[in-house]
């Protein structure tokens, strides 16, 4: 109520953009109001602290002041993120767990990078949206502003993502193929293709092995390339996931290109342990080749699906596949709406750009990235890195990995935990 | 049928709890599932009562899996009283969750503050009269955080505050007890 009440009465010029002495007075309701929470165990408001919040809003003469209103809103969303969170998570699901499109307007809560993986850690500095919100926006409190994609919010995996991630110390880069002559293309019409392995036996044996090594390492998320595996691969994957252990695991099970009606997509499944269903994403960015001379391009149209965020507690999960990680209209939705966790199966012949964009995510949002590209090498040009990570932590932010010296192939390496050694 | 033996999860790992699940669902058994729940929420108690976030966060885990086990059938009428028998243990689970996760994020705030509290004693025994706001840009600290500390320092007579000056009466300033006053700030 407070917070819609604070959207309402937006000061043209807030007391927070001023200096002197409104700036103090601003600042210090705000730790009051931040105080009065914080001194709540569970963090629910009840009817007396809101009845407190409603009169700090007001001014000596009783009427309601703007940036006292802005003050309280910022306390709220300084020490009340997660009761904020748990109530927008808990009327998501409901009588039951359903996704949703976010709409413009809707508010959402941004977590601060609290896994308890990183807990030992310092971290990167504070995203700059955390330090000085876009207008209507509170640090921790976002208002959706509509882009170049729908957004579709996920609440089902609460739950099994929290668990996935308090176990969340190693991933995995699973490498099936060595070089793109192993996948071909197939021309769609005049200026479109898409492109599978060219011996679907051989892939399915690589699969296997990079999975079973995958696993073997004890790697929570496992990530295979863009284009590495097929339509009947996520089921046999979350069969084995199951067989394997009773651990949560993520296994990010590559894409194919399927046909859609006319269209194709280039659709990636996320495979968890014991999911309700499986993680989706739609490739959003279509690439272009030259295919013998002639320039065609995937045959894929362009931003024809939504995003899906899977939220839970403290953790906003996106998939998305190779230039959908480079386009810049995608990464502002991710840094807008928080996203913490992103994972890129990709696809191409240079990759220096994911390392940039990967910075671009810690520094906005905090956020872990994991890419892996796939093949090792291009018609025998290595293709490096063969894989980034990145992480919110100050020793240790984005590492570039080597291709492996052949395939199939695994490089498992440890995050969040200990210091990681880049090439 | 043969009598199953009660369920006692200190005992049962989570492939033997999921095998279970599937078998009570497979062969449509409606009193192992009732079994299983009670189990659950016999467990739950126990775990709530530790205040222990991670045995939580895995006790929810463990809810929600079959839960999601039980969503891939969902058609079924069996699975149907499954979901209904532990949405309220998941959702129960994740009140207790919040209010842990809170009382820890409180608790990391609080040493936060300690690290801002060393860092703000560094400045102002630094010398000189020190704004509230600068302090925060200087610091890369959420305001509430620096004025909260300079108040808790203020009250235990380690910092003096003065307020107004002649360009603006509310603006305040901080400097360390027992330097004298000037108006250098940051």
């Amino acid at each position: 109520m407070l917070l819609r009440a604070w959207r309402s009465s937006i000061p043209a010029e807030p007391a927070r953009h001023a200096s002197g002495g409104k700036w103090d007075a601003w600042a210090a309701l705000q730790g009051q109001v931040a105080a009065a929470i914080e001194t709540v165990e569970d963090g629910h408001v009840d009817e007396d602290l809101r009845e407190q919040l409603i009169s700090w809003t007001l001014d000596e003469a009783g009427n309601v002041d703007p940036d006292r209103v802005d003050a309280v809103a910022w306390g709220i969303s300084d020490a009340g993120v997660e009761s904020f969170e748990a109530q927008w998570l808990a009327e998501l699901t409901a009588p039951e767990p359903r996704p949703f499109t976010l709409r413009e307007g809707d508010l959402f809560p941004v977590p601060d990078p609290s896994w308890r993986p990183l807990a030992d850690h310092r971290l990167t500095a504070r995203p700059s949206r955390m330090r000085s919100p876009d207008v209507g926006d509170l640090p921790h409190v976002r208002a959706f502003k509509p882009g170049p994609v729908d957004v579709v919010i996920d609440p089902r995996f609460d739950g099994i993502l929290n668990m996935l991630i308090d176990e969340l110390q190693v991933v995995a880069a699973l490498w099936p193929n060595q070089d793109f002559d192993e996948f071909a293309l197939t021309a769609r019409s005049e200026a479109t293709f898409t492109i599978a392995a060219t011996d679907p036996v051989q892939q399915a044996t690589n699969v296997d092995r990079v999975i079973d090594a995958g696993l073997a390492s004890g790697a929570t998320v496992l990530a295979l390339p863009e284009l590495s595996t097929a339509r009947d691969v996520p089921p046999m994957l979350r069969d084995r996931l199951e067989r394997f252990d009773d651990k949560v695991r993520l296994i990010v099970a590559g894409s194919c290109h399927e046909p859609a009606g006319e269209a194709w997509t280039n659709t990636c499944l996320g495979v968890i342990s014991d999911g309700p269903d499986y993680l989706r994403h739609d490739k959003l960015v279509p690439v272009e080749l030259r295919d013998a001379g002639v320039p065609r391009k995937e045959a894929v149209e362009a931003f024809a699906h939504p995003i899906t965020i899977y939220a839970a507690a403290g953790v906003r999960l996106a998939i998305l596949i190779c230039r959908d990680y480079l386009d810049q209209g995608v990464g502002r939705v991710l840094d807008a709406l928080g996203v913490n966790l992103i994972l890129v199966p990709a696809m191409s012949d240079r990759t220096d750009g994911f390392a940039t964009n990967a910075h671009g995510h810690v520094a906005a949002t905090q956020a872990v990235s994991f890419v892996v590209n796939g093949p090792l090498s291009w018609h025998g040009d290595a293709v490096v890195p063969a894989a980034v990570l990145a992480q919110p932590i100050v020793q240790s932010t984005v590492v570039e990995l080597m291709p492996p010296a052949a395939t199939p192939a695994v490089e498992a390496r440890t995050l969040l935990v200990r210091s990681l050694t880049s090439r | 049928m043969a009598v199953d033996a009660p369920i006692d999860l200190r005992h049962v790992g989570f492939a033997e709890l999921r095998r279970l699940f599937d078998d009570a669902l497979n062969d449509d058994d409606l009193d192992r599932v009732g079994e299983i729940a009670d189990a659950l929420a016999q467990a739950m108690t126990e775990i709530v009562r530790n205040d222990d976030l991670a045995a939580v966060t895995e006790m929810r885990g463990t809810v929600t899996r079959l839960i999601g086990r039980a969503t891939r059938r969902q058609d079924e009428e069996t699975a149907k009283v499954a979901i209904a028998a532990l949405r309220p243990l998941a959702t129960a689970l994740a009140h207790v969750r919040t209010t842990l996760a809170t009382r820890e994020r409180n608790a990391r705030r609080r040493r936060e503050r300690g690290t801002v509290r060393a860092q703000l004693l560094s400045v102002l025994l630094g010398g000189g009269e020190h704004r509230p706001r600068d302090l925060a840009e200087q610091l890369d600290v959420a305001p509430a955080q620096v004025v909260r500390v300079l108040s808790e320092l203020e009250q235990e007579g380690r910092a003096v505050k003065r307020s107004g000056d002649a360009e603006d009466r509310r603006a305040t300033f901080y400097r360390v007890a027992g330097a004298s006053g000037r108006t250098d700030a940051t």
